[in-house]
């Protein structure tokens, strides 16, 4: 029978729940799914983390070369990040070349890592316009279920924090780079911003960390980053409208998140014999 | 590499493994929501995952569909950080296009297709971390993910690789073995009938040695499927029990 209900009438099915301050997978209206993250899982990468929120996962797994920074910028190295939503993630992604949504949350990332939200791109550089450190990361979504940028950003912050490369170092009359790989070295100010999602209702009902279908039936849906208490990139894109004391709200709430994010990101990255350079 | 360093003088493989030693495999079935049936296998230092959608009504172009039994479709993929150097495309290069194929074909053989007329089953496998074998390794998987997708299979299929060093067969190759030129033979069977459905070797030998690098093949492929039954057997009665509890 509910069963029913849901297929035929989805939105009037959750509305039902909704008017009832409740949800269908049983969270209050503004409870966030639970996170569990695990650092350094992949042994190929230099740097990698596996996320879940709920029944979001998101493997990141980070690549790093070394190249000529860019002309116009010459002190900074570079973070290419990618977020892949491949067939297997959900039975709504259609194969072939990246989807929408693919292509909006790398472009998100991109705009956090381009105005120094992750980190100063700055210490990537090994030597001014000669060597930098470009990371390649790839964030990977194995199962998609609403939610998506906060745990690309958990992710991938989390596999920064991971990274161990080898200590390289410019040797200025030879006209090269020396290295040995037996040391390693981490980045140190990889800042903590965490992304928390939230969706829209059209009489004003507002739902932290929306599932797909949650995602599908809303009428707009807003991401905060924050870090520590300050915020730092808001993405709203269209949909319905929101008022003030809603936006103050949203606020209060992934302040909360960002703090139980920062605990779990530092539990599961504790340094393990990799000293981070300054 | 020469064969000498891949087998010591004490009979002993280059990550101290005996020749007739597999790695050791993990498998945990029913991982993810959104799949029908979901998968995760690690086999020593190789890594991946499978995810089955399907039988559902053909996708993409109606064309496709066969009216007789059900179109199987595989994805074959490589994370981008999973070998030593970065894989510029995780999937739609030519390797992958191949592997894509053998995949399908090797499912064709095991899966009852003529129960599921014009209709279509998706099979996804992704890399994660590749130390050799990724062959073995997604068709382990996948055929995982298919038991816990409840597709019906003729036979559960399984799939195993053996080379030769010093004229010593050795079974399930890692990365270093095979990239330090030996040859790779590479089987899937159907474990119950002892049927070959894939076969393929890279490089040479002669031809004497290719029944007892078969064998060798064959008896990996054996214990491989005993390991994944106990596996497939555990994670159903832990269901069954689940199911009879609510």
């Amino acid at each position: 029978m509910a069963t029913d209900h849901k297929t035929l009438q989805p939105l009037e099915f959750y509305k039902t729940f909704l008017d009832r301050k409740t949800r269908p997978d049983g969270r209050s209206l503004l409870e966030f799914r639970r996170m569990t993250l695990n650092a350094g899982s992949i042994g190929t990468a230099d740097g990698s983390a596996i996320v879940k929120c709920g029944n979001t996962a998101i493997i990141c797994g980070i690549k790093a070369e070394l190249v000529a920074p860019e002309r116009d910028e010459p002190q900074k190295g570079l973070i290419i990040p990618n977020v892949t939503l491949p067939s297997l993630c959900s039975s709504h992604i259609k194969s072939g070349p990246p989807g929408e949504t693919a292509q909006a949350a790398t472009q998100f990332i991109a705009e956090l890592v381009n105005n120094n939200i992750i980190m100063d791109l700055e210490t990537l550089c090994i030597k001014n316009s000669k060597w930098s450190w470009v990371l390649y990361c790839d964030l990977l979504c194995i199962n998609l279920d609403g939610s998506l940028l906060d745990a690309c950003v958990m992710a991938l912050v989390a596999a920064l924090k991971n990274l161990s490369l080898p200590v390289v170092s410019y040797d200025e009359e030879m006209d090269k780079l020396i290295s040995n790989i037996e040391d390693k070295m981490g980045f140190h100010g990889i800042k903590q911003p965490v992304t928390s999602t939230f969706s829209l209702f059209e009489n004003g009902i507002l739902i932290s960390d929306p599932t797909f279908e949650e995602e599908q039936l809303a009428a707009g849906v807003i991401s905060i980053t924050m870090e520590g208490t300050s915020v730092t990139h808001l993405y709203k894109p269209g949909g319905c409208t929101l008022n003030e004391k809603q936006v103050k709200k949203l606020m209060q709430q992934s302040e909360l998140k960002t703090k139980e994010v920062v605990k779990l990101i530092e539990e599961a990255c504790s340094p393990m014999g990799v000293e981070p350079i300054d | 590499m020469s064969g000498n360093e891949l087998l010591s003088d004490q009979g002993l493989r280059i990550d101290g493994r005996k020749p007739n030693e597999l790695r050791r495999i993990r498998c945990s079935l029913g991982i993810f929501s959104q799949a029908d049936g979901s998968a995760y296998l690690e086999q020593g230092n190789t890594k991946v995952l499978a995810a089955v959608y399907g039988p559902h009504e053909i996708r993409g172009s109606k064309s496709k569909a066969l009216h007789d039994k059900a179109f199987i479709n595989c994805q074959f993929s490589t994370a981008t950080f999973s070998m030593g150097e970065r894989k510029r495309r995780p999937r739609g290069d030519r390797k992958s296009t191949e592997m894509s194929t053998h995949l399908e074909e090797t499912f064709s053989a095991a899966i009852r297709t003529e129960l599921y007329p014009r209709s279509q089953i998706d099979i996804f496998v992704e890399v994660l971390q590749a130390d050799g074998g990724n062959y073995t390794a997604c068709v382990n998987a996948a055929m995982m993910a298919l038991v816990d997708a409840g597709v019906p299979l003729k036979d559960t299929v399984v799939s195993c690789t053996a080379s030769l060093v010093k004229d010593v067969p050795l079974v399930d190759v890692n990365h270093v073995e095979q990239s330090g030129g030996s040859p790779e033979l590479v089987v899937s069977i159907l474990p119950n009938s002892g049927e070959i459905v894939y076969m393929s070797l890279t490089q040479r030998f002669h031809i004497d040695h290719l029944s007892k690098v078969l064998d060798t093949a064959i008896k990996g492929c054996k214990d491989i499927g005993a390991i994944l039954n106990e596996i497939m057997k555990g994670h159903l009665t832990k269901l069954d029990t689940s199911l009879q509890a609510s």
